[in-house]
């Protein structure tokens, strides 16, 4: 097993938790291979988020990709926002390290 | 009687956790217990509410039914049209929370049951069959609102409306979690011999008043956490948070003693119905069908502004309004 690093994008997205399941269509669609996803909670635009109820509970998601996916992504995240949904979304530049313990890169 | 109903131990309960929040006290519930505890109270009214129906006159079920929906529908009308009077409120956040205040609040309804029990008043079972039906009208009405509204912006701007899914919004508004446990305690309740019904009384009856005590507490300080947040909601919204609920519990007393014929308990209880706004089912429909809409508004309103009114004013006062058109 050989293990190198490589340049990628770390996606961040933030959203309502009644926005999950859609998400992760959009994640699968533009060829995400994987995610991690954690509760969040916290305060902004749409007010605080405590987790009390799913109507204030917030997800995040953090995804590795190629920067041609990132792209991709951002855009498809760019038409909901046009849509009305408050999403907050950035992405950094990192080194992943990558295997090819599954047979085939895994960003 | 205004002071005696501001001593029942749920409200006082109530009041310790607002003012557990006041202070800025560690009072915190672990995750998921509120959640937990709410299911607890849905069953319990929910299987109290079937007992009771084996001896309902079916004419009057239906009525309160038909009435139920009615009231569903129009209550989250009004709500929309007062918002919009002057065009000061968006038509989105107009829409979400004319929703929120067309369906119903289980936490206000159950406190409005505390209440009567305290006082040793009589009820029908029939506002809790309404409770369950006047959860989802309110949320197609707010849907349908906002849809409309997404069509006017468009074609102002000149562009195509993007199309509403309709059928997971209204498969959300039919089969949130509430409804199933209140419908399906509703029918346990109705179907289970009084022998095997005896047996579980323990659990739904005796405990209960303890159990809303912890419920309230809790809801004390999320309520406060939420009326810290006034400032971003502005005057008009908070207004709206206090006249909604007197129109809609007004309209509630005369459609209970009019028109369904309910004792003094029963058509306080449909009064408090119709006073109260939603903070559970109806936000994640709302957020998902309306994201328009700044979800901080009907948070706020709802859980920070109309659920302590009803609790403190709203519960004393509309009890007096039906005592009164009574006698008429």
């Amino acid at each position: 097993m050989s293990a190198t690093m490589c340049p990628g994008k770390s996606v961040h997205i933030i959203v309502n938790a009644t926005f999950e399941n859609e998400l992760i269509r959009v994640l699968d669609k533009v060829g995400v291979t994987g995610y991690t996803q954690l509760d969040a909670r916290g305060n902004g635009y749409s007010g605080v988020q405590g987790g009390y109820s799913e109507g204030e509970s917030n997800v995040m998601f953090i995804v590795l990709v190629t920067t041609e996916v990132a792209k991709i992504l951002i855009e498809s995240l760019i038409d909901y926002i046009k849509r009305g949904y408050p999403i907050v979304s950035y992405a950094c530049d990192v080194d992943v390290l990558i295997t090819n313990k599954y047979g085939k890169p895994t960003i | 009687m205004e002071l005696d109903s501001l001593l029942i131990p749920a409200v006082l309960f109530f009041a310790l956790g607002a003012f557990a929040k006041f202070i800025n006290s560690d009072l915190k519930f672990p995750e998921g217990m509120t959640k937990g505890i709410g299911l607890y109270l849905l069953m319990a009214i929910g299987l109290e509410g079937g007992l009771a129906l084996s001896d309902v006159d079916f004419g009057l079920a239906v009525s309160s039914i038909i009435w139920g929906v009615i009231l569903g529908l129009l209550l989250p009308l009004i709500g929309y049209a007062l918002l919009r009077i002057r065009n000061k409120i968006n038509s989105f956040d107009a829409a979400a929370i004319a929703a929120h205040y067309g369906s119903v609040s289980a936490a206000t309804f159950l406190t409005a049951v505390a209440f009567l029990d305290v006082s040793g008043v009589e009820y029908e079972s029939y506002p809790i069959i309404m409770m369950v039906i006047m959860e989802a009208p309110a949320i197609i009405v707010g849907l349908v609102l906002a849809a409309l509204a997404r069509k006017k912006l468009a074609a102002a701007s000149g562009e195509v409306a993007p199309k509403t899914e309709w059928s997971p919004l209204f498969k959300e508004a039919f089969t949130n979690g509430s409804v199933i446990v209140l419908l399906g305690a509703l029918v346990i309740g109705a179907v289970a011999t009084p022998d095997a019904m005896a047996k579980v009384t323990p659990f739904t009856n005796d405990i209960f008043m303890g159990v809303l005590c912890l419920f309230l507490l809790d809801m004390g300080l999320e309520a406060a956490k939420k009326a810290s947040t006034l400032k971003k909601v502005g005057g008009v919204l908070v207004a709206f948070g206090v006249v909604m609920p007197l129109v809609g519990g007004t309209i509630g007393v005369v459609v209970g003693v009019s028109f369904l014929g309910f004792s003094v308990g029963g058509a306080f209880l449909l009064a408090i119905l119709c006073a109260s706004a939603s903070y559970i089912a109806v936000p994640p429909v709302m957020r998902h069908g309306v994201p328009e809409a700044n979800a901080s508004y009907y948070l706020t309103l709802s859980l920070g502004v109309t659920f302590p009114f009803n609790v403190v004013i709203g519960i004393p006062l509309f009890y007096q309004m039906v005592i009164m058109y009574s006698a008429l």
